[in-house]
């Protein structure tokens, strides 16, 4: 590998530690909160990055734990992703780039983006109808915006992922090959 | 059906060792091993040519076609 690509792609390396760590913060932090509420939930209004979600518990419980899971799992689910990511870019061997260890990270970081990108989807749905009344609800988007950008990138991923298997079949045969 | 890799009867009947053979050939030992125990999924000519030349022998008598039943 060219100096330029080592470097670009050890930068890149130390960014996905920095987001992946960011995001384990912020799915721990909702967790926390969720089970303050579970606990607590008079203490609701005084929350993690001022989420004052004290008016939708009081209207309605069940959208309230309903969209709060859902906001949860997208943000596990980003955390997972970049473990993912992290893990791979950790363990890629430069010498033999193509292996199943790396197809099946590929394509599991696919279905993970396209999970993201629905629930984040239907997330937003979810809150828009429950909006009428519930003023914080722009405090909520936050955590489930650019549904659209991930679906798109992780059918973008997904159509790498299938090249990336053909690529390893051929190699594979390469391989095998006297 | 397959193509069964005979190089094992060859080598017997010429009284050739892997090792021998590999230096002839000039292909690693690991490669030819691959070749005998059938986990090949291809030859190149060039490779068969220089087995064949090696063993004295013809593609034939290497290569065999079974059919399954």
């Amino acid at each position: 590998m060219k100096k330029t690509d080592n470097f670009v792609f050890r930068f890149l390396q130390v960014v996905s530690w920095i987001i992946f760590i960011g995001l384990c913060i912020e799915a721990g932090g909702l967790l926390v909160n969720f089970m303050v509420a579970l606990l607590s939930p008079e203490s609701v209004s005084q929350w993690y990055i001022n989420l004052n979600l004290g008016e939708l518990l009081k209207a309605d419980e069940f959208s309230f734990y309903g969209s709060y899971l859902l906001i949860l799992a997208v943000a596990f689910f980003k955390a997972y992703l970049f473990c993912i990511v992290v893990k791979l870019s950790m363990k890629w061997d430069v010498n033999r780039p193509f292996n199943d260890y790396v197809a099946s990270r590929i394509t599991r970081i696919a279905y993970f983006a396209l999970i993201i990108g629905l629930l984040c989807l239907i997330t937003q749905s979810w809150i828009e109808l429950l909006v009428i009344d519930f003023t914080s609800a722009s405090a909520l988007y936050a955590f489930i915006s650019n549904g659209q950008a991930f679906v798109m990138l992780g059918t973008v991923i997904y159509i790498i992922s299938a090249i990336f298997k053909k690529g390893l079949e051929v190699q594979s045969e390469k391989d095998l090959t006297v | 059906m397959r193509i069964v890799v005979n190089l094992d009867v060859m080598m017997a009947k010429r009284k050739m060792s892997l090792n021998v053979l590999s230096e002839k050939v000039g292909l690693s030992v690991s490669n030819l091993s691959i070749l005998k125990t059938g986990k090949a999924k291809a030859i190149r000519f060039s490779t068969l040519e220089l087995i064949c030349k090696v063993l004295e022998c013809q593609p034939g008598d290497i290569l065999e076609f079974v059919v399954e039943n």
